[in-house]
């Protein structure tokens, strides 16, 4: 994985200091409310319900076993003993003390960390798939692209108060496990018809209030023109953006009004003299930095263990763990094992410090020392041997971490809702715990196969729910909590937006709809169809009629 | 209001803002920019005024007549002069003082200064110790900028 020079760790460690003192003068009364605001956001902080909310960024989800610990760390000594992983990748404590925040930072700089930009209206952590340098159908590697995004967008003087947030994603395979199509901007890695490299590039997708998918605004970028064209793209932005009415603010509200193809023409008229530039890329550099994602020393005559098999044909529980938690890897004889977060009676994506080192050890003993986070919040280890995985389930499952639901309905993304959120109009956890008590049958959640369910607390969005298979959205009507269901979403390369469902269902209702529209699905399923795939084939009514009925 | 000039120093002069409607005085004055645009072959004035939704690059004017363009950032969250300073630095040529004024604070001195900014008029309660220590608030940064023709990235690759 990426090191940091003298050069990042100076940044870094400058970083902190300012911090410290910005919120020393906060403190002190001489940096009021509103100036403090864009600082902290831009620092990772929130002021939620009921204290801080401090997010630290996990570049492109990947984490050393000892950056783990030290996030385990700090949930124990600055929190209350866990941490939230989120669906950018990133992590996110509930109850930090404002005042203990510059040294939380200083904490995450001995390890190679930080909270720069994970908030605010500047580029944030820029996010790719999870299972980059592991997965078969990848064209290469995403991450060396990440890294060199994420230190081009650090601290960029021009482009730290724009008129909203922004969020980059990278995919390198067919397969967008990175839903990049619902990013401000998209990369999709691909070979053109000459044999070279270069990004297909989508502007303008987003969640929240308004979701879209975004459009192409150019078919091929050579890949040594990245950082000039995201340049060009920032910088028509940051002058022509909205800045009138925050809910108007987003990228994908300027390309929806200046129209798609105008807005590609401002973008390369801008390029045009940006390109060739000091931006570019040369190969030499590009080679230093993919050396930093080089393969680990895989056993090069590693194959698959009899004695895992013989596990596997014994017991049950580990049989079904092998079958949904454990995804196919380029090298013969290794897994990519998912962590689940998602326990019954858990917030998805929480883990206690004692979970983080537990993972951990596991990641050294097992897996190159690393791990990534998902944007489905779950952990990854990437490279397990298959002789190993006897073991890591033992570990895992004694941790509370094997719950065999990776792509199950009870593989559900959920945002912290009403509990922690000072946006939120309604819960979601509460709501997660009643979907997993009507769908606690495991055997019938593997009959359902892949079901992605997707929650927010509200029409931010932060639950993907636009692009859930099933999405449910937090409302509030008159004080009381109700939710609005579509049908239908994906964030995949077939990226979709849910349909509506009809009209909102109360709290006490949500998990009695879900069963319904899942038995619709049951009924009416053809062959090995998955839910998302029987409802585009025979549509809404069926599923109105049930539930409407 | 004190003026922070780059190198630490205060700008002392009397450069009064003139209404477009009012008539220009003989000593330093700054005007709109578009009262220079229209008034074709007055003198040019020591320095004009830029709203932040100007794209610099569509004025057609000679930009280095001018001892001093000022920008403006009517609140500190308005981003759009950080952009507007670069092209006058990068791609107009202007060489001439770039005056970041309006709601100008600590906290965004040192991106100001990247951006081509080289003389700030701050907002009164600003501390002018402070402000002056901001302006070097980070050793270094990845990528060029005004102030640093070669970041860290450049610097890498060369």
């Amino acid at each position: 994985m990426y090191q940091y020079d003298q050069y990042d760790q100076t940044i870094v460690d400058e970083r902190v200091a300012q911090f410290r003192d910005q919120t020393r003068r906060y403190l002190a009364g001489e940096l009021g409310e509103d100036e403090f605001r864009p600082l902290r956001l831009q620092n990772g902080l929130y002021i939620q319900r009921f204290a801080p909310m401090l997010r630290v960024a996990v570049p492109y989800g990947l984490l050393s076993a000892e950056q783990l610990r030290k996030l385990a760390h700090i949930a124990d000594t600055y929190d209350k003993g866990y941490g939230h992983f989120t669906t950018r990748q990133n992590i996110q404590y509930n109850w930090p003390k404002l005042e203990t925040v510059p040294d939380i930072l200083e904490e995450l700089s001995s390890v190679q960390m930080h909270a720069i930009q994970t908030s605010g209206n500047c580029i944030r952590n820029t996010t790719s798939d999870h299972l980059a340098g592991v997965a078969a159908d990848e064209l290469e590697d995403p991450r060396p692209y990440c890294e060199i995004i994420r230190q081009w967008s650090t601290l960029h003087p021009e482009f730290a108060y724009l008129p909203r947030k922004f969020k980059i994603a990278v995919s390198a395979a067919p397969q967008d496990r990175a839903a990049t199509r619902v990013h401000d901007i998209g990369l999709h890695l691909i070979e053109n018809d000459a044999g070279e490299r270069g990004f297909k590039v989508f502007v303008g997708g987003g969640l929240g209030r308004t979701p879209v998918i975004g459009p192409v605004i150019r078919e091929f970028l050579p890949k040594q023109h990245l950082l000039s064209y995201l340049d060009a793209i920032l910088r028509v932005y940051n002058q022509l953006g909205r800045r009138d009415n925050k809910y108007k603010a987003r990228i994908k509200i300027l390309v929806r009004e200046t129209g798609v193809e105008r807005f590609a023409e401002l973008v390369e008229a801008e390029w045009d003299h940006l390109r060739d530039g000091e931006l570019t890329l040369p190969d030499s550099e590009m080679r230093r930095f993919e050396a930093y994602f080089e393969p680990p020393a895989y056993n090069a005559s590693a194959s698959d263990s009899a004695d895992t098999e013989r596990r596997a044909a014994n017991d049950p529980k580990f049989a079904a763990w092998m079958t949904h938690n454990v995804a196919d890897h380029k090298v013969a004889g290794y897994r990519a094992v998912f962590v689940s977060l998602k326990a019954p009676g858990e917030a998805p994506g929480d883990a206690t410090g004692e979970q983080m080192r537990c993972v951990a050890d596991l990641a050294d003993a097992h897996s190159f020392g690393e791990l990534r986070v998902t944007h489905d919040q779950n952990l990854l280890l990437a490279d397990v041997p298959h002789a190993d995985l006897p073991t890591v389930f033992d570990a895992l499952a004694a941790q509370q971490l094997a719950t065999p639901n990776i792509g199950s309905i009870s593989d559900m993304i959920c945002c912290p809702g009403l509990d922690f959120c000072s946006l939120a109009n309604a819960g979601s956890i509460g709501v997660a715990n009643e979907l997993n008590a009507v769908f606690d049958d495991l055997d019938e959640q593997y009959d359902l196969g892949e079901l992605k369910l997707k929650m927010s607390g509200c029409m931010n969005g932060c639950g993907h729910h636009s692009v859930g298979h099933i999405g449910i959205l937090g409302v509030d009507k008159k004080g009381e909590e109700w939710y609005q269901l579509t049908l239908g979403g994906a964030s995949t390369q077939d990226a979709a937006l849910g349909d509506r469902l009809g009209a909102s269902v109360s709290r006490a209702d949500v998990a009695g709809t879900v069963r319904k529209l899942v038995d619709v699905y049951v009924r009416e399923r053809e062959g090995d169809e998955r839910f998302l795939d029987t409802y585009r084939r025979i549509g809404m009514q069926p599923f109105r009629d049930e539930v409407y009925a | 209001m004190s003026i922070l000039r780059a190198d630490g120093s205060l700008l002392e002069r009397d450069c009064p803002l003139i209404d477009d409607e009012a008539p220009r005085p003989d000593g330093p004055h700054a005007i709109s920019l578009a009262r220079w645009q229209a008034e074709t072959g007055a003198p040019a004035p020591h320095a004009i005024t830029v709203s932040n939704d100007v794209d610099v690059q569509a004025v057609d004017m000679p930009w280095n007549d001018l001892a001093e363009i000022w920008l403006d950032f009517p609140s500190f969250v308005e981003g759009q002069a950080y952009s507007q300073a670069r092209l006058l630095r990068s791609r107009l040529g202007y060489d001439g003082m770039l005056l970041a004024r309006g709601d100008v604070m600590l906290d965004q001195l040192y991106y100001m200064r990247r951006c081509g900014m080289d003389a700030f008029a701050l907002r009164s309660d600003q501390s002018l110790d402070a402000c002056r220590a901001a302006l070097s608030q980070f050793s270094d940064a990845y990528v060029s900028a005004a102030n640093q023709r070669d970041g860290i990235l450049a610097r890498r690759i060369a």
